[in-house]
């Protein structure tokens, strides 16, 4: 099954009365079949944070999407936290020449994960939370690294930051989904007390097998700001990769009440035209299983271009189904 | 609005803990007057230390403080964010021992017992500081522990320490309260403010209490002052966030210290 993934950073309460600009960063991107999220929250005290957040997903994502394999295969943690550290601390260089600034002054933390070739590869200095589904349910691969106190955390440009980092890589096997949260997430998504992730991380992660990334991502921002939000002053982020399985079941195994609501279907499934309506989109989604013209989609429905154009816009518009170069395909599995 | 997180698939975390003990002096010295219209009886009394002229009437250093004291409740009491994340613990020191007034609580569930237990504040006795400074810091640690098997975060604890004379508890008791607050100020465990009532405050004693800041002295009976700068800069404290650094607003210290 096709890993998919999803992420986003919003701006909390504390910041957005100061007028401070949100100090989460969130990246995402897939290079030669490995996909990688990473996320990194800003240090408060840091004025440049922000910059700093930014240039360590982005430079970060890319060295660990590029030597993937070379980063599995070193047995050494030692070297890969240096690599990786080296990596992170040049661009934050480079950006402090940009902006006039200290090192310190772009201080963040950095969660990574990234999937290919059958196996996963975690990387988490500082606050905030990476957990995972296998078949057993939700799981934590790393807790929040506080130090004694709340405003107390580890960062990239500290100089403790190798002894902090911590690396987990293995088999994927029945694993189907991580989710990396800033602090501020973690007030609502993660139990302190007893470690364990909250449910809706398994929706989060359901429906980003299901759903385009475009599409999705506007709908996770509104849903942060509307729920998430108001349980923090601090900004929020997640990012999320998940793929199909028995957890995360694929469309065409999933109740025709499950998939009325990813087609933004109203009304009771009780009426044969509303049934007729989820039916059709089934219909579609398993021929475009594989990607088609929107020409060749009409001839399977038996009906001109223009109608099945008409039909297919209810699915884009979900994001169940995705544009390609030459046509549409359905975006999970 | 859309359906992608139900609030009863969330978790919900205990907002991060500010604690913070009040520690102070209740000695017979306390009541002197510090203000108002008062009427000399002709008596005098041995109290703390002392001889004093006993009036009727008047307004005690101790009233004083202790509108300052609820002043500090009421403010936090309105602040949106400080009000569920401040905890006060009260321990006062006058008779012949230190007593705690009142226990680590969220403020709301603090109330009613605050409204009855420090209006009702006497001032009597001696002044055993390192007794109830060791009393304070043991709070702290309980209550630091509860978090921890609660899964509470926590900020940095803040000890005020309020006197307007010298110890005259047990010296060893004294220097352990001294060595307790200078290995946790130095290892930043605890933010401790040392504050001197009035002329007669022993600032070299209090001195000994901080090793990073020195005391500050009261100008004049300004409680009010003080209490509206510490709930301001717990308010502070409580919207921070990981990696910020909790700086004092050492400007407004000028409003309520002798500088």
């Amino acid at each position: 099954m096709e890993w998919k993934s999803v992420c986003c950073a919003v701006q909390g309460k504390g910041h957005s009365k100061k007028n401070i600009p949100c100090q989460d960063k969130v990246a995402r991107l897939e290079m030669n079949g490995v996909q990688v999220i990473a996320l990194a929250d800003g240090a408060g005290s840091a004025s440049m944070s922000h910059f700093g957040a930014e240039c360590v997903v982005d430079s970060v994502s890319k060295f660990v999407a590029e030597n993937f394999l070379d980063l599995i295969a070193q047995d050494d943690g030692r070297i890969v936290k240096q690599e990786i550290l080296s990596v992170a601390l040049q661009a934050l260089n480079d950006a402090a020449k940009i902006h006039d600034c200290t090192l310190k002054d772009l201080a963040s933390t950095l969660l990574v994960a990234a999937v290919g070739d059958g196996k996963f590869f975690l990387v988490h200095l500082g606050d905030g939370v990476i957990g995972y589904l296998n078949d057993a349910g939700l799981k934590t691969a790393s807790t929040p690294d506080n130090g004694e106190f709340s405003n107390e955390t580890v960062f990239v440009t500290s100089t403790n930051a190798a002894a902090h980092m911590r690396l987990y890589k293995g088999l994927l096997k029945k694993i189907s989904g991580f989710i990396l949260m800033s602090d501020g997430s973690e007030q609502s998504l993660y139990n302190k007390r007893n470690k364990n992730l909250a449910p809706a991380v398994k929706r989060l992660m359901h429906r980003t097998c299901l759903v385009d990334a475009e599409i999705l991502t506007p709908q996770l921002e509104d849903a942060i700001k509307s729920v998430i939000l108001d349980n923090t002053q601090d900004d929020c982020s997640i990012a999320i990769l998940a793929r199909n399985s028995e957890q995360l079941p694929p469309l065409n195994e999933l109740p025709l009440s499950e998939r009325q609501e990813l087609f933004r279907i109203d009304g009771s499934s009780a009426f044969r035209k509303v049934r007729r309506k989820i039916f059709r989109c089934d219909k579609i989604c398993a021929l475009l299983a594989k990607p088609l013209t929107l020409k060749q989609l009409a001839r399977k429905l038996h009906l001109k271009p223009h109608y099945a154009e008409k039909k297919l816009r209810r699915l884009t518009d979900a994001g169940i189904v995705t544009r390609t170069a030459n046509g549409f395909k359905t975006y999970g599995n | 609005m859309n359906d992608l997180l139900r609030k009863q698939d969330l978790e919900s975390n205990p907002t991060p803990r500010v604690p913070i003990c009040l520690c102070l002096d209740v000695s017979g010295s306390m009541g002197r007057i510090v203000g108002g219209n008062v009427q000399n009886t002709g008596r005098r009394e041995y109290h703390d230390g002392k001889w004093w002229n006993i009036v009727e009437g008047g307004i005690t250093a101790l009233q004083e403080m202790i509108g300052g004291v609820n002043l500090f409740y009421d403010n936090l009491l309105e602040d949106d964010v400080a009000r569920y994340s401040a905890e006060i613990c009260v321990v006062t020191f006058g008779g012949n021992s230190p007593e705690l007034i009142l226990d680590f609580a969220n403020l709301d569930r603090q109330e009613s017992e605050r409204q009855q237990k420090i209006s009702a504040l006497e001032a009597h006795g001696e002044t055993p500081l390192g007794e109830a400074v060791n009393m304070a810091l043991d709070c702290l640690d309980t209550r630091k522990r509860e978090f921890k098997d609660a899964g509470v975060d926590y900020f940095q604890p803040w000890l005020v320490l309020m006197t307007d004379g010298e110890p005259n508890g047990s010296t060893a008791e004294l220097n352990r309260a001294i060595s307790r607050t200078n290995e946790l100020a130095n290892n930043r465990r605890l933010t401790i403010f040392p504050i001197g009532i009035g002329e007669e405050a022993d600032m070299n004693c209090l001195a000994k209490f901080s090793p990073k800041r020195p005391p500050l002295r009261l100008k004049g009976m300004n409680f009010k002052g003080f209490f509206e700068w510490l709930s301001a800069s717990v308010s502070r404290t409580s919207q921070s966030m990981p990696g910020d650094k909790i700086k004092l607003d050492l400007d407004g210290l000028k409003g309520w210290a002798d500088l």
